[in-house]
């Protein structure tokens, strides 16, 4: 008890200490002489922690229960409020009536309810997309949003050449190229160990941010802007924004039921026994190569789709979108959600795209923390580190992982 | 197209041996634990800003400009990055070791996010300058050879960085702390039966990794005269492909790497222009990868850690 309290007031100590110039001094520079000097600066130090204040709330009612209980207790009432969600969607006849639901949200929602659903159901299939090389094949992929960026410029651009391209005949092209294009970044690499892949998708996605930066066909830094009206027709008596979010909706629901099939066909048995033991896999005749490969184009061509109906959605793109920014926010969207939880990879993207926008508007939020924005990324860093140290298996992993146990055995 | 001129050579050395230094805590992470330290970019950052703030404390308090001082600073930013290392250890590594290879990788990610955001949020958004009175003394014109001017701050960089790589290969080869890391590379089980404290020395080899790291941070940020929140990810990353360059584990791999990679970069900028260095950076890691996946000098198991 004693060692273990000494434990966390030494850790506490030492962490004070490292952290120390970057909250409590602040520098001075002196331009003439080109020096500088270290002053303290108690205010800098309060600033941090009082902007992270709802942060520190939800940690501490987090603790208050680990310690209530005094160990992590899944089943306590407040998880358990997540626990419905998964068998309800995961029934097939509910599926019907959750799809009427979402599409006819496109009559009654407002304007901006309606953008933040394009977005999501946006965010929603990159989480799916990533799931598969993630979640099923346990291939690390890091640059994710370079194939995002993808799919958008090659739409933004046949748009340029082609004028009135519609969506649904580019988006066949827009899901092989992607895949092809993820299939020539996984040859080198996949015959690697994992981790290769993550530095050589993360190389990628820097080199393609740069290229598409420097090219004058791409726009530059500043991007291509195009008009929704001409890509988007509107579905009589609809808007345009209307007709966009039962575009979102109906990909969304596409790519699920497809990326549910996949799972549950031998395909997808094969990707997890890579994941569980790749030695193993190839022992028992799977072709670890062309499966990883094959995870790897599924994956990137869902990625490029998803950069399309982006498009469709905002009709602007600049190099911002392959920024590792992106990549490391659907990462967590993955890692939050349960790697390899169909439903569970959504509500992580539910999760964690809606409650920075909503806490972005909320007034307590703005009184406590006004750039609570430029928090976000901290925040992802930290439920990353928390969630593989306490539930690596994510909200609703260990949940779904029974039900495939219990369907194959 | 002719040759690169001599300083456009000297640049890419020096910048290759920078690259070198944080390739070593790169390989030696992977060495030992058979793992990317991810979060490794970041300390490499730390280094560059304690650095920065210890100059101003060290100004203000002997109200001298000396290069002591520097050296000084030098040691504080290693005291403070090898405090970040042992504790990226600790939180993002330890408790992971047993468990799926994502897993750890995941929460490393996941604190170079928080150690990018944190200097970020506390510190500054923009870059910040490192003090011109202490590089100046260095960036002095050391001899011109054939109109191209030398300076010492090149030469002290190129210097600084082989004298710590050799160290560290003694170290490894004839010290019986290096011993025991060879000894917990090969086999972490038999090494802890043998009396070797297994955490320990995985613990001193973040430590040492990043002692480097902090070197190598301060001099680039005196090189380029600016330290940024990002730097670490960019200069990481290419550390990174360096270190796989070299064949991933082999400490000489990852000095040879590193100088490949340096000379590759700045003769690109040389011949291309500075928009295209990242690109053919990784156009160079994806071709090593097909041709020889492991790596330059990877063949050589037994010289790892």
């Amino acid at each position: 008890m004693f060692t273990r309290l000494r434990n966390y007031i030494l850790a506490f100590l030492g962490l004070a200490f490292i952290t120390f110039p970057f909250l409590w001094l602040s520098l001075k520079y002196n331009y003439a002489t080109g020096n500088v000097a270290t002053v303290l600066n108690w205010a800098h130090g309060v600033k941090f922690f009082s902007n992270l204040t709802v942060a520190f709330a939800i940690v501490a009612i987090l603790m208050a229960l680990h310690y209530s209980n005094k160990k992590w207790n899944w089943s306590h009432p407040i998880f358990l409020t997540l626990r419905p969600l998964a068998p309800l969607v995961e029934q097939p006849w509910w599926t019907p009536f959750l799809m009427v639901v979402v599409l006819s949200a496109a009559f009654y929602l407002d304007h901006k309810s309606l953008g933040l659903g394009c977005m999501l159901g946006i965010y929603m299939i990159l989480a799916l997309g990533l799931n598969i090389t993630i979640g099923f094949t346990g291939l690390l992929v890091l640059g994710y949003a370079a194939f995002y960026a993808f799919g958008a410029y090659l739409f933004a651009l046949a748009q340029q050449y082609i004028p009135g391209l519609q969506w649904w005949v580019a988006f066949p092209f827009i899901f092989v190229l992607g895949s092809a294009l993820g299939w020539i970044i996984g040859l080198p690499c996949l015959r690697l160990r994992g981790d290769y892949l993550a530095i050589v998708t993360l190389g990628f996605a820097e080199s393609f941010k740069e290229l598409i930066g420097n090219l004058n066909l791409t726009g530059s830094d500043i991007g291509l802007s195009l008009s929704a009206r001409s890509m988007v027709k509107a579905i009589p008596g609809l808007t345009v924004l209307q007709t966009t979010y039962i575009i979102v909706a109906v990909f969304l629901f596409v790519i699920l039921f497809a990326i549910r099939r996949l799972y549950l066909s031998p395909i997808g048995r094969a990707w997890v026994a890579i994941r569980e033991d790749e030695v193993a896999a190839n022992s028992m005749g799977i072709d670890v190569v062309r499966m990883k490969l094959l995870a790897f184009a599924i994956s990137a061509g869902i990625g490029a789709v998803a950069g399309m109906l982006f498009i469709l959605y905002s009709s602007y793109i600049n190099p911002a979108t392959a920024a590792f920014e992106q990549s490391v926010i659907i990462l967590a969207m993955v890692v939050l959600g349960g790697l390899g939880s169909i439903y569970g990879v959504m509500i992580g993207a539910a999760l964690l795209y809606l409650i920075p926008e909503f806490l972005r508007d909320s007034q307590l939020i703005q009184d406590f923390s006004p750039n609570f924005s430029d928090y976000r990324l901290l925040i992802f860093g930290a439920i990353m580190v928390a969630m593989m140290l306490l539930r690596p298996q994510g909200l609703l992993g260990s949940h779904r992982h029974k039900h495939e146990i219990k369907r194959d055995t | 197209m002719s040759l690169p001129p001599p300083d456009i050579i000297l640049g890419g050395l020096v910048r290759g041996s920078i690259y070198g230094l944080v390739a070593l805590g790169y390989t030696m992470v992977y060495g030992i634990l058979g793992m990317i330290n991810f979060a490794h970019g970041e300390i490499f950052m730390i280094g560059m800003f304690t650095c920065v703030f210890a100059l101003g404390l060290l100004s203000t308090l002997l109200g001298t400009t000396t290069l002591i001082n520097l050296l000084l600073a030098t040691l504080v930013a290693m005291i403070f990055s090898a405090a970040f290392g042992y504790a990226n250890e600790r939180i993002a590594y330890r408790r992971l070791r047993k468990a799926h290879i994502l897993a750890p990788l995941t929460s490393a990610i996941g604190l170079s996010i928080i150690l990018q955001n944190f200097v970020f949020l506390t510190v500054s958004k923009d870059n910040i300058s490192f003090p011109r009175v202490y590089s100046d003394q260095l960036n002095k014109v050391a001899f011109t050879l054939g109109g191209v001017h030398f300076n010492y701050l090149q030469f002290t960089i190129l210097g600084t960085s082989l004298v710590l790589m050799a160290a560290l290969f003694f170290f490894i080869h004839r010290t019986r702390l290096g011993i025991a890391m060879r000894g917990t590379a090969q086999d972490q089980l038999m090494a802890s039966l043998v009396g070797i404290p297994v955490n320990k020395i995985i613990a001193l080899t973040f430590v040492l990794g990043s002692s480097l790291a902090a070197v190598a941070g301060v001099m680039v940020s005196m090189y380029q005269s600016v330290a940024g929140w990002n730097s670490g990810y960019i200069w990481g990353l290419k550390a990174f492909t360096a270190a796989v360059l070299g064949g991933i584990g082999n400490i000489p791999g990852a000095v040879l790497g590193g100088l490949i990679i340096g000379l590759t970069e700045d003769i690109t900028c040389y011949y291309f222009g500075s928009n295209w260095r990242n690109s053919v950076v990784f156009l160079i890691l994806m071709i090593v990868l097909i041709i020889r996946p492991r790596g330059l000098l990877g063949e050589r198991v037994a010289d790892k850690v």
